[in-house]
C-alpha cells in the first residue's frame, strides 16, 4: 500500500493535480502553493505519480540519479584526488620546460633573428639605392631587372666612385687606419710577422724580421716615404 | 624532531580543512593551499559526477570534466571572489565545461537511433509498461535521445533546475543569464521533451492524455519566446 502523506490524509485528485502542473507549461507562472509538499509525495506515492507523469512525462525524468559508480565513492575520490595532482603536475613541468627552452629560437628569438634579416635587407637595399644602381644598371629604368642586370659592372661603379684600386690595408704604418698591435720598424726583437715558407719560420728562436721587408710586404700606393724603410 | 611535528601539524591543518566552510576552502586554496584543495575535492566530486553525468549521460566523460574542473578551480583560484557563492563558481565553470563537451560530441555523433532502438526492444517484451518500474538507467537512455533536441543551455538548466533540484537563482548564477531567462530555458526544454516522448513513446503516456487538452501545451507558445 502506497503511503499517504497528504496533510490531509488524501491524495490530490486528477484535477488537483492538473492545476499543480499548470505552472511548468507557463514561463510567467510561479509554482503554485503546496508545490513541494506535492512533489515529496509524488516521489512516494505510485498512484500519483502515475496520475502525474500521465499529466506530464517529463517527469519521468526526475526519478534520474547517476548509475552507480564504478569505484565506491571514497576510491573516486582518491582516483580523482591524484588525477587532479598529476595534471597539476603535468602543467608545472610543461610551464618549466618552455621557460627552459626559451631561447634564441622560441617564437621572440625567431622575431629577433626575422628582424635582423629584414634590417640587413633594407641596408643592403638602402646602399644600393645610394650607389644609384638602380640608374646606372644597363637598362637604366630603375626595375629590379636593371638593378640586378647592374650587379656585375657594379665593382667598376665602385671603383670609379673611389678613384684607384686601394692596396691591402696595412697595420702599423702612420696612415693605417688600423691600430691594432704595436709598431714593430725594422728588427726591434718581436715577431711581428711570421712569413711563411721560410725554414727559419719554424724556429721560434731565430731571426723573424727580415730587414725592410715586412714594410714592404703590405703597402698603400703612394706612400714612397715607406719604400726605403 | 622537525618530522614528526610537521606531520602533527598537517594533521592538525586537515582537520581544520575538513571542519570549514566551502567559502574558507576557497580562501584556502586561493592562496595555493593543496590540502585545501584535496579537501574540495572530496567534497565536491561525487556530487559533480552527478550532475556533469545527468548533463552529459557518460559516466567517463563525466569524470574527466569533473578532473578538468578541479583544475581549472586551482588554475583560477586567483581570481575567487569571496562575495561569490562557493557552488555557484564551481558549478559554474563544470557545466560550461559539460555544454563544450557536448558540443564537441555532437560533432561526433549525430543520431542516438540505435539508442532508441534497443530500448524499443527492451520495451517490447514487456506486457506491462509501467513507468515506475522503469530502470533508471533505461530512462536516463530516454533522456539522453530525447534531450539531444534541447540546446546545451536548455539541457543544462533542465537537468540543474529539475533534475538537481538548484533554485533558478542559482541555476541563474551557474550558467551565467537571468532568472528569467532560466525560466524560460525550462520552460522550452519541458516542452520538447513532452512533446517527443508523447511522439517517440507514446507507452508513457497514459490513455486518454492529450497535449492539446491543456490550454499551455506548446502550440500556445511559440519557440521564438525562447531565449538564447
Amino acid at each position: 500500500m502506497s503511503p499517504r502523506i497528504s496533510p490531509h490524509g488524501e491524495c490530490p485528485s486528477s484535477g488537483q493535480w492538473n492545476d499543480l502542473l499548470a505552472h511548468r507549461y507557463e514561463a510567467d507562472r510561479d509554482q503554485p502553493e503546496g508545490w513541494g509538499w506535492a512533489l515529496a509525495h509524488m516521489e512516494q506515492c505510485a498512484s500519483c505519480r502515475k496520475t502525474a507523469v500521465g499529466l506530464d512525462p517529463t517527469l519521468l525524468f526526475r526519478r534520474l540519479t547517476a548509475p552507480a559508480p564504478a569505484l565506491e565513492p571514497a576510491a573516486e575520490v582518491a582516483a580523482m584526488q591524484q588525477a587532479v595532482a598529476a595534471m597539476r603536475r603535468a602543467d608545472r613541468v610543461e610551464r618549466t620546460e618552455q621557460r627552459s627552452h626559451g631561447g634564441m629560437w622560441t617564437s621572440g628569438g625567431r622575431w629577433v633573428a626575422a628582424a635582423a634579416v629584414a634590417l640587413s635587407t633594407l641596408s643592403l637595399g638602402a646602399s644600393l639605392w645610394n650607389d644609384g644602381l638602380w640608374q646606372k644598371g644597363p637598362g637604366g629604368e630603375g626595375s629590379l631587372a636593371a638593378g640586378l642586370g647592374a650587379v656585375p659592372s657594379s665593382l667598376d661603379l665602385v671603383l670609379d666612385a673611389v678613384g684607384e684600386m686601394p692596396a691591402i690595408e696595412s697595420f702599423g704604418t702612420p696612415q693605417s687606419a688600423s691600430d691594432e698591435g704595436p709598431m714593430i720598424w725594422e728588427s726591434e726583437g718581436m715577431p711581428a710577422f711570421e712569413p711563411f715558407g721560410i725554414p727559419e719560420s719554424a724556429s721560434v728562436e731565430g731571426p723573424m724580421i727580415w730587414e725592410s721587408e715586412v714594410a714592404t710586404l703590405i703597402m698603400l700606393p703612394g706612400s714612397e716615404e715607406l719604400q726605403g724603410v | 624532531m622537525t618530522g614528526p611535528q610537521l606531520a602533527y601539524s598537517a594533521s592538525r591543518h586537515r582537520e581544520a580543512l575538513a571542519d570549514g566552510t566551502d567559502k574558507e576552502l576557497l580562501v584556502a586554496v586561493r592562496d595555493g593551499d593543496e590540502m585545501a584543495l584535496d579537501e574540495l575535492i572530496r567534497r565536491k566530486t561525487n556530487p559533480l559526477l552527478q550532475t556533469t553525468y545527468r548533463i552529459l549521460g557518460d559516466m567517463e566523460e563525466a569524470r574527466d570534466v569533473v578532473q578538468v574542473t578541479f583544475f581549472r578551480v586551482w588554475e583560477n583560484r586567483d581570481k575567487f571572489d569571496e562575495r561569490w557563492s562557493p557552488n555557484t563558481w564551481i558549478y559554474r565553470i563544470a557545466s560550461n565545461l559539460a555544454i563544450d563537451q557536448l558540443r564537441s560530441r555532437r560533432s561526433r555523433e549525430r543520431s542516438q537511433e540505435p539508442v532508441r532502438l534497443h530500448l524499443r526492444q527492451v520495451f517490447g517484451n514487456r506486457e506491462r509498461r509501467d513507468t515506475a518500474r522503469l530502470q533508471e538507467e533505461e530512462v536516463m537512455g530516454i533522456f539522453r535521445e530525447l534531450s539531444a533536441d534541447l540546446t546545451d543551455k536548455q539541457k543544462a538548466v533542465f537537468v540543474l533546475r529539475e533534475l538537481e533540484g538548484l533554485s533558478s537563482q542559482e541555476v541563474a548564477g551557474i550558467v551565467g543569464c537571468r532568472e528569467s531567462t532560466v525560466r524560460n530555458h525550462l520552460f522550452n526544454a519541458r516542452k520538447v521533451l513532452r512533446r517527443e516522448l508523447v511522439s517517440r513513446y507514446p507507452e508513457y503516456a497514459p490513455e486518454g492524455y492529450a497535449p492539446e487538452d491543456r490550454g499551455s501545451d506548446a502550440d500556445s507558445t511559440p519557440d521564438t519566446k525562447e531565449a538564447s
